[in-house]
This record gives structure tokens, sequence and C-alpha cells, in this order.
């Protein structure tokens, strides 16, 4: 007998370069929760829909409305500021789903393609993978708006100390209505990793987002403190000394390691457009010794 | 005894690299891993006499090389091909500190070629510290919804490949509260640059900082200000102390007055009014008529020596009434146990046997200055000491084994 409850997201696929900005943001700190959303489109999956033709009126009740099921296809993610940064909280305000609603149609025009947003994303850093009762509620909320949207974490930190194994996990889920009690529970999304050679410029555009979104964080926390009139001179001076520890902190944690990376992804493309270029000749080559 | 322990170090966006380069390839991937090796030798006092010196080596993964190709530097069983190592390695400026494989679906155990390959790379980079940086990505859900990355770092020692811990680094480590003494080593010349950029605004020429120099500025100013209250406060205690000082001086100069002033009007009264012992004077007439001595100087209430000359007024102290306890004698029934002291006075005498007990002793004394050590002693105090105590007197009548009487008169 087939549950009622259809999941509305066949699978997902998640292009490595975004998969690589997701993953690159939730290894960034162990200390606090990290999160985004998600930008890309539903796709029809071929295969998926003649299935659906063949077997769909046997198995389903005629009476049931089925909306088509869809691939949600990531392209890329928006890295969030989170505001609050209580533990196990991870709830994105509706301005933000709004910014990211913009950013989204952005980059429909620039792309042509139906972009908007399909998802978000989390990490839980030395947490299981598994989504917490409150995540499975969020998710269910923003189910309520759009059917087809999903959710991925990513857990970190994780792993066996003792034998010195390091592990990091990530999945895809959805919430449907739990059937024995009155909550909700969470099923799972089939996730694709769909690879993706050289990274795309909005994935590098948001990889570098990471860093001015800390020093954002960095700046509106400092702000607030040193708003408080009752302090006096000395704590001011001991509050501005610690932004300055604090962004020092960051400097060397985060910027100046993506920094480097990116020098060191230059100076491998740079090597590889020599190779490339030499193959490329010789193909054309071979190419004219064929006509 | 020394002491080694290895860890290694990489950032997340290193391990991102590694594993975009993998999702992005069908088969295996491998390459390279450059970085450096810093050793920090930390002393740990312990019980023992020696000191405990641990070197702590931390292997810092700061690049990677991937190859495009699997057996693109070496063969099946494991040779290396130094020129295409040569090859990929060419334009690398940092050490070689190890080599990483991804492994779909498989374990996290070192396979017999990788570790030929690793002797033999061992052998080419002369380095017996290279590390071999093992990943194992699979899928944990029969669904697909759930991927896991397993990884690990393997470094040989005694023929065994032991696991070294490797640590991501991220913004949230443990936040080190004190000064730091490492910082992670970075070499993007991009970040040198825009650091350069702003040096100067964060340091002097001499390479000091320009914050230290405000700080300690205005903590010498508040230094200055503490000293300044300092010696206006010792001024004011001194002052204090010595008021205190003058006070106390005075309260004693004045107590010690008063006292002089409160004996002087004493003794004067003493002096203007010495009240004679008449009973004394009375009683030593009545009973003893014939003892000039005993009458050849007046005693006062308080034994003091009044005058040296005889009294010779009449008291008219009647002897029945004031001078005497008069009891009938009757015998005392001896009820003591034999050996308890005779404390017990006898209460009652015959006046005159007891009168003339003493009598005679007294007639003793006089008559017979030398005639006992005692005696003579006894009498040098009783023609010496000028205010005589008749509890004092019997008590140097006494002979050797008899308690005498109380007087009883």
């Amino acid at each position: 007998m087939a549950r009622r409850a259809v999941q509305a997201a066949l699978a997902v696929h998640l292009e490595s370069d975004a998969f690589l900005v997701c993953l690159n943001h939730a290894l960034s700190t162990e200390k606090e929760e990290v999160m985004g959303l998600c930008i890309g489109e539903l796709k029809d999956d071929p295969r998926y829909d003649s299935e659906f033709a063949r077997t769909g009126t046997e198995t389903r009740p005629v009476a049931e409305k089925v909306d088509p099921v869809r691939i949600v296809h990531i392209h890329s993610v928006i890295i969030l500021r989170r505001f609050e940064k209580r533990k196990d909280r991870v709830e994105i305000s509706p301005e933000q789903l709004f910014a990211a609603s913009t950013e989204a149609e952005r980059l429909a025009k620039l792309t042509g393609r139906p972009l908007r947003v399909v998802g978000w994303y989390h990490s839980h850093p030395h947490i299981t993978v598994w989504p917490s009762h409150v995540d499975i509620r969020t998710q269910a909320m923003y189910q309520m708006m759009d059917r087809g949207f999903v959710g991925l974490i990513f857990s970190c930190f994780v792993g066996d100390k003792k034998a010195n194994i390091g592990q990091v996990f990530y999945t895809c889920f959805q919430s449907i209505q739990a059937q024995k009690s009155s909550g909700y529970e969470r099923i799972e999304i089939p996730l694709h990793i769909i690879p993706h050679v050289t990274m795309g410029k909005v994935c590098l555009e948001s990889a570098v987002e990471l860093p001015r979104i800390l020093c954002q964080e960095e700046q509106e926390a400092f702000r607030r403190i040193h708003s408080l009139t009752h302090l006096d001179s000395v704590t001011k001076i001991h509050n501005g000394l610690v932004f300055t520890k604090n962004l020092c902190s960051q400097m060397s944690a985060v910027s100046g390691p993506l920094l480097q990376w990116l020098e060191d992804r230059l100076e491998q493309n740079q090597q590889q457009l020599q190779e490339l270029q030499q193959e490329k000749e010789e193909l054309i080559q071979q190419l004219s010794s064929l006509k | 005894m020394e002491g080694e322990s290895t860890s290694a170090v990489l950032s997340g966006f290193v391990l991102g690299a590694l594993s975009f380069q993998h999702l992005n390839t069908d088969s295996d991937t491998e390459g390279f891993l450059l970085g450096e090796v810093k050793g920090e030798a930390k002393n740990s006092i312990t019980d023992s006499q020696m000191d405990d010196v641990e070197v702590i080596y931390t292997i810092d993964i700061q690049k990677s090389i991937p190859c495009y190709r699997l057996f693109s530097f070496y063969n099946s069983s494991g040779d290396i091909n130094k020129e295409a190592l040569m090859k990929i390695l060419s334009s690398v400026k940092k050490t070689v500190v190890g080599w990483y494989k991804f492994r779909r679906h498989s374990d996290q155990i070192v396979t017999f070629r990788e570790r030929l390959l690793h002797k033999n790379l061992q052998k080419h980079f002369s380095s017996q510290d290279l590390v071999f940086l093992l990943l194992t990505p699979s899928i944990i859900t029969e669904s697909c919804s759930t991927h896991r990355l397993e990884h690990a770092l393997y470094k040989p020692q005694k023929g065994l490949f032991h696991r070294v811990p490797l640590v991501v680094a991220n913004l949230g480590m443990s936040e080190q509260l004190g000064y730091k003494t490492v910082s992670t080593s970075c070499m993007s010349s991009g970040f040198s640059r825009a650091v350069k950029t702003h040096s100067s605004e964060f340091f002097e020429d001499d390479g000091s900082l320009k914050e230290v120099h405000k700080i300690n500025k205005m903590y010498s100013s508040l230094q200055g200000e503490l000293k300044s209250i300092c010696k206006k406060v010792e001024h004011s205690e001194q002052a204090v102390e010595k008021l205190l000082k003058d006070i106390n001086r005075l309260k004693q100069e004045i107590k010690k007055r008063k006292r002089e002033q409160a004996q002087a009007i004493r003794e004067k009264n003493v002096q203007k009014d010495p009240q004679e012992n008449i009973f004394l004077c009375q009683a030593l007439r009545t009973f003893f008529p014939d003892c000039e001595f005993l009458h050849s100087c007046v005693i006062s209430l308080k034994s003091r020596h009044i005058s040296k000359s005889r009294c010779n007024t009449n008291h008219h102290l009647n002897m029945i009434d004031n001078l005497t306890l008069m009891v009938e004698y009757t015998d005392i029934p001896e009820d003591s146990p034999p050996g308890t002291p005779q404390i017990v006075k006898r209460k009652c005498l015959d006046i005159g046997d007891g009168w003339q007990f003493k009598k005679s002793r007294l007639v003793e004394i006089e008559n017979n200055p030398s005639k006992t050590d005692t005696d003579s002693s006894n009498q040098e105090k009783a023609t010496t000491i000028s205010s005589p105590e008749t509890d004092e007197e019997i008590e140097k009548m006494k002979g050797s084994d008899e308690y005498p009487p109380s007087p009883t008169f």
C-alpha cells in the first residue's frame, strides 16, 4: 500500500561548484552552525515522467491530485548571515528570503534560466547529520510556501577521534506529516553531485562573500556593544581592541586561506591552460589530417 | 627522555579543493600535498629529575597538486617514473609533505600498492616524514540521500602505517586567550600585499606597535596619578600618626600626674593622721606588761611604725570585751585520726597555762639571746623588725614538733 503522502521532490542534483561553496562554508567554523540558500530550477526527469505515465493511474487514486515530481537542480548558493545564533535555531528571516529571491531573479536574467530559491542548507558541526525536530519543522514551514523546497545538511568536525579518522557527511531531506504523531518527520531525498569541472562565476563570487559576511557580523556585534552608553572609556578601548582581535582571527583563519586557495587555483589553471592548449593544437592537427 | 608527537593541519579550503577535484572525476583521484613541517620543543617538568622535552611536529598542509590521471607518475608495481614526477612538480616552490588518494566505496586501509608507492616516494624525496592522505567517500543510505567522506592521514613508523591526527583549521578553533606563539603560515601574495599596504598604520619604523605605545602612555599617566596621590596620602598619614602620638603622650602625662597627686594626697593623709592600733597597744600592755621591748613603739592600723617612743595613753579598752575571746576551757576529745596535722585549734585554753608557756618562751628569748641558732635568729628578727606581727612571732616560737595554739588571751 503506497503512502498517501507523496514526496514532492524526486531527487536533488547539486552542481559540484555549488557543493564546494557549501562545504567551504560549513568547514569555516566548528563553533556555530552556518546557513545559506540554494538557487536553482526544477527540471523534469524524463525517465520518471514515462514511469509515472505507466504506473500513475494504477497506484494512485484518481481523486488525488498529484503534482509532477521534479528534480531540483541547484546551480549556486547564497551564504547568509545568522542574526539569531542560538544553538539549533537555524532560521532564515523573511527579509533574507526576499533578498535571495531578488538575487535569483537577477541570476535568472543573467543566465537565461528560470532560476529561483529552491532550498536551504545549514551545517551541523560536531553533530550528527540528521535533521533535528526544529530543522524538520522549519523545513515543513518552507514546504508550505513551496512544495519542492529541499533541505541540505552538512555534518563536519565529526569522526572517530581515537582512530584519527575524520568524517564529513551531507544529506538531503524534506518533511512530511508524521503518520503516528501530530508532528512532522523527515523523508530522505536522493542527492547527486553533478560534476562541474570548472568553477562557475556565481559560485566563485559566493565563495568570496564568506569573509565579507563574517566581517559584517563582527561589525554589527561591535556596533551594538559600542553603542552602550554606560561603558567607560577604558572599557570602550578594550572592546575596540577585541574587535581588532576578532578581525585578525578572521583574516588568519578565513581570508588568508581563501586567498591562498584561489591563488593556487589560478596557478593550477594557468598551468592547465598550457597543457590544454597543447592538447588542442594536437587535436586540430589530427582533425586536419583526417580530412 | 624525549617524546615525540606528530599532528597535521589543513584548512577547509584545501579539503574542499581535494573534494572538488574528486567529484568532477569518474575514477579515483590522487595528487601531492605541499606545505611545511614545524617542530616545537615543549619542556614538561615531571616528577623525575630530568626535564622531559617533548618535540611536537605539526605538518601544515597548505596546497594540493592534483594529478589528472591515475598512474601518472608510477606503474602498477609502484615504481616511480621520475621524469613524470618532475614534470608534475615542476613549478612547485613549496616542500612536498605527502600525497593523497581518493578511493570510492572502500575502507580506510592502506593497500599494498600504496605502501610500496609510499616507500618509493620516501626514497625519491629523501624524506622519512612523508604522509599519505587517504580519502574514502561513500553513500551510506539506499536512497542515496546521505553521503560520507572519510579521511585519515597515514605515516609509516617502524614499518607500520600509523594514523596521524588531522585537524581542519577553522575560525571556531579553541580561542587562545593569551598571546599567540604561532601564526598560521599564509603564503598568499595577495594577503601579504594587503597587509603590507596598511602596515605603517599599525607599526612604527622600528617594528614596534603603535597601539602598544598608546596604551603604555595612558598607563604611565595612570601610574603617575597613583604616585602623586600616594605621596599626599603618605603625608596625611604621617600627620595623623604624629597627632595620635602627641595625644597619647598627653594622656599618659595626665594619668601620671593624677596618680602622683592621688598618691601625694594619700601619703599626706597617712602622715597627717596615722591611726594608732590601740587594740594592739593595749593588748601588749595588758598581757606583756613587763616586756619593755613591746611597748617601745607605736604601731598604726596598717602596721606602720608611727612613733619610736612608747605610747603612754591608757586606751581604756576593757580586757574582757575588746581584747580577748574568752571561752571556758574544756577537754577536746581526740577524735581526729592519727596523722592528721593538728590544724584544729584548741578552742580554749586555760589562760594561765598558755600564758605561762608563752611568757616563759619570751623570757627565754630575752634572757638567752645566744642559746640556739634558731633562737638567736628569732631574737634578731624580733629586735630588728620594727613592726612586729604577733602571728609571725608565734611562728618563730614554734618547737620542732609542736603546733603552738593560736593566741587566745
